[in-house]
């Protein structure tokens, strides 16, 4: 049985969404990090 | 376009300016690092935006730049699926982290729990599978680097293996975890980058619709969700995945090195930036049939695509992608493993009252004698990294009930958390001869649980948790 053509889309832009959002997080946490001087 | 999408001089180019810019940066870094603690775990106190990042770079390895692709490029669809859900392995670790940062809050590495909770026997059978996947990750590194550096730009394997063991042992050796968190920071910011930009072209100018279309007429079993070999290889990697993470002194000093209340939401932020990653490079792979690439070995397949459809710039930003993940698991693989061998060999069996200078030093001679030993593993090339990397899967998997049991049970002794282990091991090796690769964690786990839960019910003793707080 082979994946519906809509999942298959659904599945890849979804996990790059999220693959895109990843380092707007990582530098957000970054900046707050570092304001609160609590990076190390 | 050329046989080679970058020109070896702009390959070496790349490597050469990284390796000095790393080196360098470890060099600053290395310069807080006054005791054996700072050295070893950051001085304890890593905030959540380096934990974070840390922990999702470090698992986005050669493994899952080069390895993804191959799998999804031999089993379709659960090759990028069943490869994503080693994720489980980072969320699943989050509540451990949190556990073990309480009962131990002294402690160094995962060999110091096994040593404490269950004695010298199972440490001993603890200390061999370590061993033998650390030398395993860290050999399938080492060649993924001189691969990478061969198929993009003709530069010989053997001198750019050489280029990336040198630059990642340089700044470990100087920044210690400090240097390894920071650059993997940094790292993960370029991986994902490059990852996005390479997958968001192939939507935009390939398509999904048609990329679809062509795998199901070409090759429909990648698009099957009923493919057998690939569903047992769903599962084998979830196994896999958790063996590697609940026993490697990789994850271990990480949690030890972060902030009090960090290190849980550390891994589960992690865990859950990295799932995506796996579907996303391994979709790269299903566009190779239509554009019509054919590698002549699969582990090339993800670098292969994107540097042939954005040419020089693509090749360029798929070499510097593959370089930093691999980086960022090779720093973090040797500083995990000399802590390993300095704290729990060498402090704990030979010189108990070593200074903390000594340490420090011993733990610099290790990082250094085991980039040289990687190098002469890493000579010749020995198998592919799929195969290295399951093989190691035998290994790993038996670890995860008798840390699991040993974590939250009081009730697993010593010699029953020593047994999982030993015969788990040899059943999954077993299982890798004579069936298959992918099955090799799934029947090690199985085992190693079985014996786990006739020592759970068959113990008379309970263990007393405040034996783990040892002072050093």
């Amino acid at each position: 049985m082979q994946i519906p053509e809509l999942f298959f889309s659904v599945l890849i832009i979804a996990a790059l969404v999220i693959t895109c959002l990843t380092p707007v997080i990582l530098l957000a946490l970054f900046i707050k990090d570092y304001f609160s001087k609590t990076i190390w | 376009m050329t046989e080679f999408a970058l020109d070896t001089s702009v390959g070496l180019t790349i490597v050469v300016l990284f390796g000095i810019g790393w080196i360098l940066f470890g060099y600053w870094l290395g310069r807080k690092n006054k005791t054996h603690e700072d050295f070893a775990l950051a001085g304890r106190n890593v905030g959540f935006a380096f934990a974070a990042a840390t922990a999702m770079a470090t698992w986005v390895t050669s493994n899952t730049t080069l390895v993804a692709p191959q799998l999804t490029y031999q089993f379709g669809l659960w090759g990028m699926i069943g490869y994503s859900f080693a994720a489980l392995g980072l969320l699943l670790f989050a509540p451990m982290a949190k556990r073990i940062k309480q009962l131990l809050p002294n402690g160094y590495t995962s060999g110091d729990f096994v040593r404490l909770r269950y004695g010298q026997v199972a440490w001993w059978v603890f200390i061999i599978i370590s061993v033998v996947y650390a030398f395993g990750w860290l050999i399938s590194l080492g060649m993924a680097g001189g691969i990478l550096l061969e198929s993009l730009s003709g530069l010989d394997y053997h001198i750019g293996m050489t280029a990336i063991l040198i630059i990642c042992v340089g700044y470990t050796l100087f920044g210690g975890m400090r240097a390894v968190i920071a650059t993997d920071f940094i790292q993960a910011l370029i991986i994902i980058v490059g990852v996005s930009v390479i997958a968001y072209w192939l939507i935009d100018n390939v398509g999904l619709d048609s990329i679809h279309q062509n795998l199901s007429a070409e090759h429909p079993q990648l698009l099957d969700v009923l493919f057998p070999a690939a569903v047992m290889f769903l599962f084998n990697n979830i196994f896999f995945g958790l063996g590697e993470i609940f026993h490697s002194n990789v994850w271990w000093s990480r949690a030890l090195s972060f902030k009090k209340d960090v290190a849980y939401k550390a891994y589960l932020t992690g865990g859950l930036m990295w799932l995506p990653i796996p579907i996303v490079t391994g979709f790269i792979a299903l566009a190779a049939p239509q554009l019509g690439i054919f590698p002549p070995s699969a582990d090339m397949i993800g670098p292969t695509v994107a540097a042939a459809v954005l040419g020089k710039a693509g090749a360029i930003v798929v070499f510097i992608v593959i370089f930093s993940a691999l980086a960022s698991s090779l720093d973090s693989l040797l500083a995990a493993t000399s802590d390993l061998v300095t704290q729990d060999l060498f402090h704990k069996k030979f010189k108990p009252k070593a200074s903390d200078k000594t340490l420090m030093r011993f733990n610099r001679y290790c990082i250094l004698g085991l980039g040289i030993m990687t190098w002469l593993f890493c000579l010749p090339r020995i198998a592919t990294l799929g195969a290295l990397l399951n093989f190691a899967g035998a290994f790993v998997a038996s670890t995860i009930w008798p840390i699991v049991l040993g974590l939250y049970q009081r009730k697993l002794s010593g010699s029953y958390a020593a047994a999982a282990m030993a015969f788990g091991t040899l059943s999954g090796l077993v299982g890798y001869f004579a069936i298959g690769f992918y099955v090799a964690a799934l029947i090690s786990c199985a085992v190693s649980g079985v014996i786990c839960w006739v020592g759970v019910v068959n113990s008379q003793r309970l263990f007393d948790w405040r034996q783990l707080n040892e002072e050093n």
